[in-house]
């Protein structure tokens, strides 16, 4: 009985998370739709590094496709020790926000619905 | 009514993938275009294939399209990453403005040990 | 083209094919001066969608829906093609 509910509230979990990500293609795509639509050059991109806590390797990659899908976030590669993420960013005013950001909100998110 | 919000759909997916190619064509470097291929693309096709399934109201047309909006947005950003992957790993050159890039020294020192 | 829709929906498919041959030339120019590979992979993929996209607006302009077939394979041969170029680009750098 506990194992039935606990599959269900994994699959409740699961369909959340589909329109978490919905939401964020959509608000990113009206970010880039804005970016390229305006005429401006001050863009400041740049690579930058963002340390993983998560272990399972599902987590992992929804955790790599969230980034791609979050407005202004591109993830590019993964250090073989998977500690690690390498994200390029089409603004990046401070380095040490971003990373909280990207931590903060979107992996605490993942750990929620996969750990 | 329902063809007003099948036009309304219609229309604006159209003009997101408008949005992409003007991006393409207009942003620096292969990493920006990439943001723009993502994201604007990929709701471009989201949003088109909601209008056929508003006008069409069959099962097999409403299993397929939402068969296309899995395969759209859970493979999009990882055929992003590995193109990305690969085209910074090659030393594709980078677009002007770039603050930081830390992604440069782990392609030199594990070149070798991966795959 | 004989359409059979309501005025709304066939000023919509025009307003539709339009824009999207409008980005499939916007594609051609990138693919023809983009100075490296990678940026011609990134027009196919762009294609791709728009491709989709024209599929689309065809089955709304004519009612047939049995093409839907056509963009889920589309959809999924997109993918496998990105990912052999990627392995495609790491080997060449290799050698």
């Amino acid at each position: 009985m506990r194992k039935v509910f606990r599959f269900l509230v994994r699959v409740f979990r699961s369909v959340l998370f589909i329109f978490y990500y919905l939401k964020e293609l959509i608000l990113s795509s009206l970010y880039v739709a804005y970016d390229i639509i305006t005429p401006k050059d001050l863009m400041k991109p740049g690579i930058v590094e963002v340390p993983v806590d998560l272990k399972n390797d599902t987590a992992i990659i929804a955790f790599a496709n969230l980034i791609s899908m979050t407005p202004g976030s591109l993830t590019m590669d993964m250090s073989t020790d998977k500690k690690k993420i390498y994200v390029h960013a089409m603004y990046l005013h401070d380095k040490e926000e971003f990373i909280r950001k990207m931590k903060g909100e979107l992996e605490r998110k993942i750990a929620e619905i996969f750990e | 009514m329902i063809e007003w919000i099948a036009a309304f759909l219609l229309i604006a997916g159209s003009l997101f993938m408008l949005v992409a190619a003007i991006g393409v064509v207009k942003l620096s470097d292969v990493y920006m275009r990439m943001h723009a291929i993502t994201k604007a693309a990929s709701l471009g096709a989201i949003l088109m294939l909601a209008a056929v399934s508003i006008i069409y109201v069959q099962w097999i047309v409403w299993i397929e399209a939402m068969m296309v909006v899995l395969f759209v947005i859970f493979t999009a950003p990882i055929a992003s990453h590995m193109i990305a992957k690969a085209a910074h790993k090659g030393g594709n050159p980078k677009g002007p403005g770039y603050i930081m890039d830390e992604l440069e020294e782990k392609d030199a020192n594990k070149f070798e040990k991966e795959e | 083209m004989e359409l059979q829709t309501s005025p709304v929906l066939t000023f919509a498919i025009y307003i539709s094919f339009f824009s999207l041959t409008i980005s499939l030339f916007m594609g051609l120019y990138r693919l023809l001066t983009g100075p490296t590979l990678p940026d011609r992979i990134v027009v196919m993929d762009l294609v791709a969608s728009l491709s989709i996209g024209l599929i689309i607006t065809y089955i709304m302009a004519t009612g047939q829906t049995v093409f839907l077939n056509v963009a889920v394979a589309i959809a999924l041969l997109v993918f496998m093609g990105n990912i052999a170029f990627a392995k495609y680009l790491i080997r060449r750098i290799k050698k």
